[in-house]
C-alpha cells in the first residue's frame, strides 16, 4: 500500500481479502457488540436528518421572521435555547440550521465520488501516460491544503449553495480518484479480469461486471469518512462567512455570528457548534461501523 | 468661551439621545451660530500655543482624577493591522491610527476633542489665507525634531506633501497612492524660506485646512525618505508624539513615547497596537484583560462592559453613516417610487435597537447632527411609514412582489442588518434576496454597478461635510457604482456636482450651510441613498484611561497624545 | 529507484502546474484588487494609472507570462494592497505558522501515538473505549469550535493561558531568524521563550488534538496489524515480557507509517491554521492568506499559496521517497 493512498483516507481501506463465516447466533451477538456505536451514530444521524427535514412540525417558531421585542431572551420552557439578537428562537434555528450543511456535505461527497470514480477508473484501467497525467493532476490538487482550496474557489465563484458544493466537491475529488485507482489496479491484475479480456469481453463490460461491484464496499467506507470531512468543511466555510446565504440559518454562521455574544449568552454560539460536532461524530461512528463490516481485512479482529 | 458650552450642551443631547424635537432644533441653531462665529475670521492667524488649548478638557472625556500622570502601557485592539505603514495607501483603520500618533500634520483637529471646526495649528505655527481663499501661507514651527533627530523646516514639509505625486522622489511608487486628496486641487506648493510654506489652490476650498490633517498628509523625515526610499512603508519616521519601536506587518505595531516631541513628551510610555480581525478574539482579549483600549468593539459587548468595574465605555457623537445605496443602473432600483418605498418601509428604531444595541440615532441625511451643515428636516422622511411605502410600491407600476437582491459584506453586523432590512421590505410588497459577499467581492460587484440594493457605511475622517458627500455623489467618485447616478441620472448628477463644487469653494459659512442643506434635500428627493442610522461607535477602555478625544475616536481617528493613565 | 526518478522528473512540472492553477483561480476571482481601496479614491486617472502599473490592463496571458517570468527569477512580487515585497511578508508570517504547525504536529504525534498504543493493547476495555472516543471526538470537532471553547474556558474563565497573539505585550524580542524558539535559545532570552510557549500552547492544542484523533486511529490499526504478525507471535511464544513486545517490537514497526504520515499532515495542519490563527489572533501565514483572498490581493494570494504548495509538494516527495527507502515491501511493489 502506498503512502499516497494512506494519506488521503482517514481509514485504511483495502480491497481484497478473505472471510470466514461463524455461526448465526454468535454472529448476531458479535454484530450487536461491534456495531453498538455505529448504531448509536446511525440513530443520531437519522434524528438530525429527520429533525432538519421536519423542523416546521417540531417547532412552532419561524426561523427567519424577526421579533425585536423578544430579542436576547434567556433559555426557558418557551425558548429552550433562548432567542437571538433579532428575537428568533435559537432552538428552531438550530433545527433548521442543519439543512444547508447536510445538503452541501452530502451533495459534495456524491459529486466528488462520481468525478473521482471516473478519473480513478480511467487512470487505473488504462494506465500508462493517462494514469501519470491524471495522478499528477491529483497531486497538484492535493498540494493545496483542502480547506484553502475550498476557500479560494468560493471566493472566486461567489457564495451560495451550489458554489459551496462545487468548492468542497472539487477539493475532495483526489481522495476518491486515488482510492478508486488503487482498487482498479489490483483488480485488473486479478485472473478473472485477465480471463475476461482474453475471451474478448469489452472494456465497459469488464468495468461494469467485474470492477465496479468490487469497488463499492471500500468506496462506501471512504464516502462516509469523507462525509464527515465535508460537513466539517462546509461548517468552516460558513463560519468564515463564505457559506450559503442568510437568512437561512446555518450552524457555522450561527457560531460566528454568536461569537460576539459568547460572554453574554454562551448558549447562542454553543448549541450550533455542539450540533456540528455531534453530527460529524455520528457520521464518523457510522463510518467506523461500515469499515469494520465492509472491509474484510478488518473483520474478525 | 461660551461656544464651547453650547457645544457641550449640544453633545449632551447626542449622548442622551432623548431630547424632544423642539430642544433639538434650538441646540442645532446654537451650533450653527457657533460655527458662524468661528468662520468670521478666516484670515486671522489661527491657533495659539496648542499646549494651552489642551487645557480645555474634552466634553466627552471622563472627568480626570487629578493631574495627568506619566507612565503606563496602552494595549490597543485594532480591527486589523495592515502590512504597510505607507500613509498614502489605505491599510485599514489600525494603521491609520498608528499614523495619527506617530505623525504630525500642518494642522490638527480642534482640541475640544469633539471633531468640529476649526482646525488648530500644529507643525504650522500660524497661517494666513488670501482674500480669494486660494493662497495659504503657513509659518512653520521652529525647534521641531523628527524621530531620527532631523530638524523640521519648510523644505521637509514640501517634500512630504509632494512625494506622493512626484515621480522623481526616491520614495515614489507609481500608482500606489490612494487617497492623497489634499493634492488634487493644489496648483503649487513652495517654500520661499526655511520657515514658510505657501500653497496655492486652483479653486477655493473651505475644507482645505482639514484635508491637511488627513493621515495621508503626514510629514515624514526627509532624511528617512532618502535613506529608506520605497521602504518608508515599513520604516515610518515622522515627528509626532510617539515613535515606532517595532512593526510586524499584519500583526502588531509597538509605539513608544518620543521624548523630544515639540509639545513635550506624551504621558503614555508605550502603545501596543494589535490586530484582531475576529470579533470574538477581540472580545476575549478585552474580557481577559489583555487589552485595555478597544475602539472597535462589537456593539453587543457594550451593555455588559458598562457594568464592569475595570472597563468603561465611551460614546461620542454619531459620526458614522449607515446607509443603503440604490443602484440606478439596474431595475427595479432605478424606479424612483421603489427607492422611496424602500425608504419608508424601514423601521430605523429596530435597526438602532437590535443591530446597534441602542448606539445610534434616527438619521436625517448624510450630514450628522453634530456636524456642520446638518439639516434635521430629513428625520421626518426617515420615519417608518408603511402606508406611504405601500403607496409608492403601487405607484411604481411594477408587478408585486417587486424582486431584487440586497448586496452586503458578510462581516460585523451587516448580515444581521440585512435580515432586518429584508423583513421590513418584504412587509410592504418587495421580495428581497440576500446577497452576502466577502469584502473583496462586495466592492467588485458594487463598484462595477452590478448590485441593486447595497449597504455600507461612511465615516467622517475630517470634520467637513465635503468629506462625506463628495465621495458619494460626485460623478467621478469611484464609489459611485453604489448608485450609478452619473450614467443613469445624468441631470441629477450634474446638478449635484455643481452644488458640491459650490459647497466646497464657498467660504461664507452661512451660505455654505445653505448649500449643504440643498444637497441633502436633493438626495432625499431622488433617494439614491437610503439612510439607515447615524452610528455612535463606542470605545471600550480600562477605567484608568483618561482624556481620550472622543470625537475623533467616534469616527476612527484616535489621538493619544493627551491620554494618560491613573 | 525508477519510482523516485519519475517523481523527480515530475516535480518541476507539478510545481509549474501548481503555479498556473493558482494564477488562474486567483485571476478568475471577480472583483478588482483596486475596488477595496477605490472607495477612497476620487481620481479616475489615478485609478487607471494604478491599473497599468500592476499590469491589470493587460490580457490575461500576458499577465501570466509576466508572473511566470518573475517566478523563475525567484521574485514573488510585491503585495498589491500594501506595496511590501512578498519575501518580507513571508519572513514575518511563515515562521509563526511553521511554529504552530510543528507544535501541533508534536502534540498530535505524542497524544495520538499514546492513545493508539493504549487502545490497541487494552482492546475492548474501558481504556480502549476511552482512547477511541477521544480519537473520534478529535476527528469530529471543528477547528473553529474547539478554538472558541478553549479560549472561553482556559483563557478567559480559568486565565491559564493568554487569549491571543504570539508574545506578551511587555516581552523584549528581537527577531533574527524570526523563529522565536531558535532566537531565544541562541540568546538565552528565557522570558520571551516562556511567553512564546505560553501563547503557543492553546492554538497548537486546538489544531493538534484534532489531528491526534487521526494519528491515534492510524496507530491503533497499525499496531493491531503488527501484533498479529508472525514475529510477534514467536516473541510471545518465547515468553518475552508483554511490555517488551509492545514497545520494542510492535511499536517500533507500527510507528514507521505513522511517523511518515505525520510529515504529510502538514497541509491539513496548515488548513487548520487558517481558521485557528484567526480565532487566536496568531500572526501567521493562514491569516495573511485569508486576508489576501478577501482583499483580492492577487500578488499576495499567489505568493503565499505558491509558497505553501511548493513546501507541501517537496515535503510530500521527501516523505514518499523516504518511505520507499525505508520500507522494503514497497520497494518490491
Amino acid at each position: 500500500m502506498s503512502v499516497a493512498k494512506l494519506k488521503d483516507s482517514n481509514h485504511l481501506v483495502t480491497a481484497t481479502s478473505l472471510s470466514k463465516r461463524p455461526t448465526l447466533g454468535r454472529r448476531l451477538t458479535a454484530l450487536r457488540q461491534k456495531y453498538e456505536l455505529a448504531l448509536l451514530g446511525g440513530i443520531f444521524f437519522a434524528l438530525v436528518v429527520l429533525g432538519t427535514i421536519f423542523a416546521p412540525w417540531l417547532s412552532p417558531y419561524d426561523p427567519i421572521k424577526q421579533d425585536i421585542p423578544s430579542r436576547l431572551l434567556t433559555p426557558s420552557a418557551i425558548h429552550w435555547f433562548g432567542t437571538d439578537e433579532s428575537g428568533r428562537d435559537n432552538f428552531t434555528r438550530v433545527l433548521y440550521g442543519g439543512r444547508p450543511i447536510l445538503t452541501t456535505g452530502i451533495s459534495s461527497v456524491l459529486l466528488a465520488l462520481l468525478i473521482g470514480m471516473g478519473i480513478g477508473t480511467a487512470a487505473g484501467y488504462r494506465g500508462g501516460l493517462l494514469d501519470d497525467l491524471l495522478m499528477r493532476a491529483m497531486d497538484i490538487m492535493l498540494s493545496f491544503p483542502t480547506i484553502l482550496l475550498a476557500i479560494l474557489i468560493v471566493a472566486s465563484l461567489g457564495t451560495g449553495l451550489i458554489n459551496t458544493i462545487l468548492a468542497i466537491a472539487f477539493s475532495l475529488i483526489p481522495t476518491f480518484a486515488r482510492l478508486v485507482r488503487s482498487i482498479v489496479i489490483t483488480l485488473v491484475r486479478e485472473q478473472y479480469v485477465t480471463a475476461a479480456h482474453a475471451v474478448g469481453t469489452s472494456d465497459w463490460q469488464i468495468i461494469a461486471k467485474h470492477i465496479f461491484p468490487n469497488m463499492i464496499p471500500p468506496i462506501i467506507v471512504q464516502a462516509t469518512a469523507t462525509l464527515a470531512i465535508a460537513i466539517s468543511y462546509s461548517s468552516a466555510l460558513s463560519f468564515l462567512g463564505l457559506g450559503v446565504e442568510p437568512p437561512r440559518p446555518d450552524w457555522g454562521l450561527m457560531v460566528s455570528q454568536g461569537q460576539r455574544l459568547i460572554f453574554d449568552a454562551i448558549y447562542i454560539p454553543f448549541f450550533p457548534g455542539l450540533a456540528i460536532t455531534l453530527t460529524v461524530l455520528s457520521v464518523n461512528y457510522i463510518g467506523d461501523g461500515l469499515r469494520d463490516h465492509l472491509d474484510p481485512t478488518l473483520r474478525n479482529r | 468661551m461660551t461656544d464651547a458650552k453650547t457645544l457641550e450642551k449640544y453633545l449632551n443631547y447626542v449622548r442622551e439621545a432623548t431630547l424632544s424635537r423642539r430642544n433639538f432644533m434650538r441646540n442645532t441653531a446654537g451650533l450653527a451660530t457657533m460655527a458662524a462665529l468661528a468662520a468670521c475670521a478666516p484670515a486671522a492667524p489661527a491657533g495659539q500655543a496648542p499646549a494651552a488649548a489642551g487645557a480645555t478638557p474634552a466634553a466627552g472625556a471622563t472627568v480626570a482624577a487629578g493631574a495627568p500622570k506619566t507612565g503606563g502601557t496602552l494595549v490597543f485592539a485594532a480591527e486589523s493591522i495592515g502590512e504597510s505603514l505607507e500613509p498614502g495607501l489605505w491599510n485599514g483603520f489600525g494603521i491609520s491610527n498608528v499614523i495619527d500618533n506617530v505623525g504630525a500634520y500642518l494642522t490638527r483637529p480642534n482640541s475640544s476633542g469633539q471633531w468640529t471646526d476649526p482646525a488648530e495649528a500644529s507643525l504650522a505655527e500660524s497661517w494666513t489665507i488670501s482674500e480669494d481663499g486660494k493662497t495659504y501661507t503657513f509659518k512653520i514651527r521652529k525647534g521641531v525634531k523628527f524621530h531620527d533627530g532631523a530638524d523640521l523646516d519648510a523644505d521637509a514639509i514640501v517634500r512630504s506633501l509632494t512625494r506622493q505625486v512626484n515621480k522623481d522622489d526616491a520614495s515614489f511608487v507609481d500608482g500606489l497612492y490612494m487617497h492623497v486628496n489634499y493634492t488634487f486641487n493644489r496648483k503649487s506648493i513652495t517654500a520661499p524660506d526655511k520657515e514658510t510654506v505657501v500653497i496655492e489652490l486652483e479653486r477655493p476650498d473651505a475644507a482645505y485646512l482639514y484635508r491637511l490633517f488627513h493621515p495621508s498628509a503626514i510629514i515624514i523625515s526627509p532624511k528617512a525618505l532618502d535613506e529608506y526610499k520605497k521602504e518608508i512603508n515599513t520604516n515610518l519616521i515622522s515627528c509626532g508624539p510617539f515613535k515606532i519601536d517595532k512593526f510586524t506587518p499584519g500583526a502588531e505595531v509597538t509605539l513608544v513615547a518620543f521624548d523630544d516631541f515639540w509639545e513635550g513628551r506624551p504621558y503614555i510610555d508605550k502603545i501596543v497596537v494589535r490586530g484582531y480581525p475576529d470579533e470574538g478574539a477581540m472580545l476575549a482579549a478585552i474580557e481577559a484583560g489583555e487589552v485595555n483600549f478597544a475602539p472597535y468593539p462589537p456593539a453587543s459587548a457594550v451593555q455588559r462592559l458598562k457594568e464592569s468595574q475595570e472597563m468603561k465605555v465611551m460614546a461620542g457623537p454619531p459620526l458614522i453613516n449607515l446607509f443603503l445605496g440604490c443602484c440606478t443602473l439596474n431595475e427595479p432600483t432605478n424606479n424612483h417610487d421603489v427607492r422611496l418605498a424602500i425608504n419608508y418601509a424601514i423601521n430605523r428604531d429596530n435597526v438602532i435597537k437590535a443591530v446597534l444595541y441602542g448606539l445610534g440615532e434616527l438619521p436625517a441625511s448624510f450630514v450628522g447632527p453634530t456636524e456642520f451643515g446638518f439639516d434635521p428636516a430629513g428625520r421626518d422622511i426617515s420615519k417608518q411609514d408603511i402606508a406611504k411605502a405601500k403607496d409608492h410600491v403601487a405607484k411604481s407600476g411594477l408587478p408585486t412582489p417587486i424582486k431584487f437582491s440586497l448586496t452586503y459584506e458578510n462581516n460585523r453586523f451587516w448580515p444581521q442588518m440585512a435580515e432586518l432590512v429584508k423583513s421590513d421590505l418584504e412587509a410592504v410588497g418587495f421580495a428581497v434576496t440576500l446577497d452576502a459577499q466577502d469584502s473583496g467581492s462586495y466592492w467588485g460587484k458594487v463598484n462595477d454597478g452590478k448590485s441593486q440594493l447595497n449597504m455600507n457605511q461612511r465615516s467622517l475622517w475630517v470634520p467637513d461635510p465635503d468629506n462625506k458627500v463628495t465621495l458619494l455623489e460626485s460623478h467621478n467618485a469611484s464609489a459611485q457604482g453604489e448608485t450609478g447616478i452619473a450614467k443613469a441620472m445624468p441631470e441629477y448628477s450634474k446638478k449635484m456636482d455643481e452644488l458640491l463644487a459650490a459647497g466646497v469653494s464657498e467660504l461664507d459659512k452661512t451660505k455654505r450651510a445653505e448649500i449643504y442643506k440643498q444637497i441633502q434635500e436633493l438626495i432625499l428627493e431622488e433617494m439614491p441613498y437610503v439612510m439607515l442610522a447615524y452610528y455612535t461607535k463606542p470605545v471600550i477602555m480600562a477605567a484608568n484611561i483618561n482624556d481620550l478625544p472622543i470625537g475623533g475616536a467616534s469616527t476612527e481617528r484616535i489621538f493619544l497624545q493627551k491620554v494618560w493613565m491613573s | 529507484m525508477r519510482y523516485i526518478l519519475t517523481r523527480l522528473i515530475w516535480l518541476p512540472i507539478v510545481l509549474w502546474a501548481v503555479a498556473s492553477l493558482t494564477f488562474l483561480v486567483v485571476h478568475l476571482v471577480p472583483g478588482d484588487p483596486l475596488s477595496q481601496v477605490a472607495t477612497l479614491v476620487l481620481d479616475q486617472a489615478q485609478l487607471d494609472r494604478t491599473r497599468v502599473e500592476w499590469g491589470l490592463d493587460q490580457p490575461l496571458w500576458r499577465q501570466y507570462g509576466r508572473f511566470l517570468g518573475n517566478l523563475v527569477r525567484g521574485d514573488l512580487g510585491v503585495s498589491m494592497a500594501s506595496g511590501v515585497p512578498l519575501t518580507r511578508l513571508l519572513y514575518e508570517k511563515m515562521p509563526p505558522t511553521i511554529e504552530l504547525a510543528l507544535m501541533a504536529m508534536l502534540i498530535s504525534t505524542i497524544v495520538g501515538i499514546g492513545a493508539g498504543v493504549i487502545s490497541s493493547t487494552t482492546r475492548h476495555k474501558w481504556l480502549d473505549y476511552g482512547a477511541r472516543t477521544f480519537a473520534i471526538l478529535g476527528l469530529s470537532i471543528p477547528w473553529f469550535w474547539i478554538a472558541i471553547l478553549f479560549i472561553f474556558v482556559f483563557s478567559v474563565k480559568l486565565k491559564w493561558t493568554p487569549v491571543g497573539g504570539r508574545l506578551g505585550v511587555g516581552v523584549d524580542y528581537d527577531p533574527v531568524t524570526n523563529f522565536v524558539l531558535i532566537d531565544t535559545l541562541m540568546t538565552g532570552n528565557w522570558p520571551a521563550l516562556l511567553s512564546f510557549l505560553n501563547h503557543l500552547i492553546l492554538p497548537a492544542l486546538a489544531i493538534g488534538l484534532t489531528s491526534a484523533g487521526f494519528v491515534a486511529r492510524m496507530t491503533r490499526s497499525a499496531m493491531l496489524e503488527v501484533l498479529r504478525a508472525d514475529y510477534i507471535r514467536s516473541a510471545r511464544a518465547k515468553g518475552l515480557h508483554r511490555r517488551t513486545i509492545t514497545f520494542s517490537h510492535a511499536l517500533r514497526n507500527a510507528i514507521l507509517p505513522v511517523i511518515t504520515l505525520q510529515g504529510l499532515q502538514f497541509g491539513t495542519l496548515l488548513g487548520g491554521a487558517v481558521i485557528t490563527e484567526l480565532v487566536f489572533a496568531w500572526p501567521g501565514l493562514g491569516r495573511m492568506l485569508l486576508d489576501a483572498i478577501l482583499r483580492r490581493d492577487y500578488a499576495s494570494v499567489q505568493g503565499t499559496v505558491l509558497f505553501v504548495a511548493f513546501f507541501y509538494v517537496v515535503m510530500n516527495l521527501i516523505v514518499d521517497v523516504l518511505y520507499h527507502v525505508v520500507d522494503p515491501r514497497l520497494r518490491e511493489a
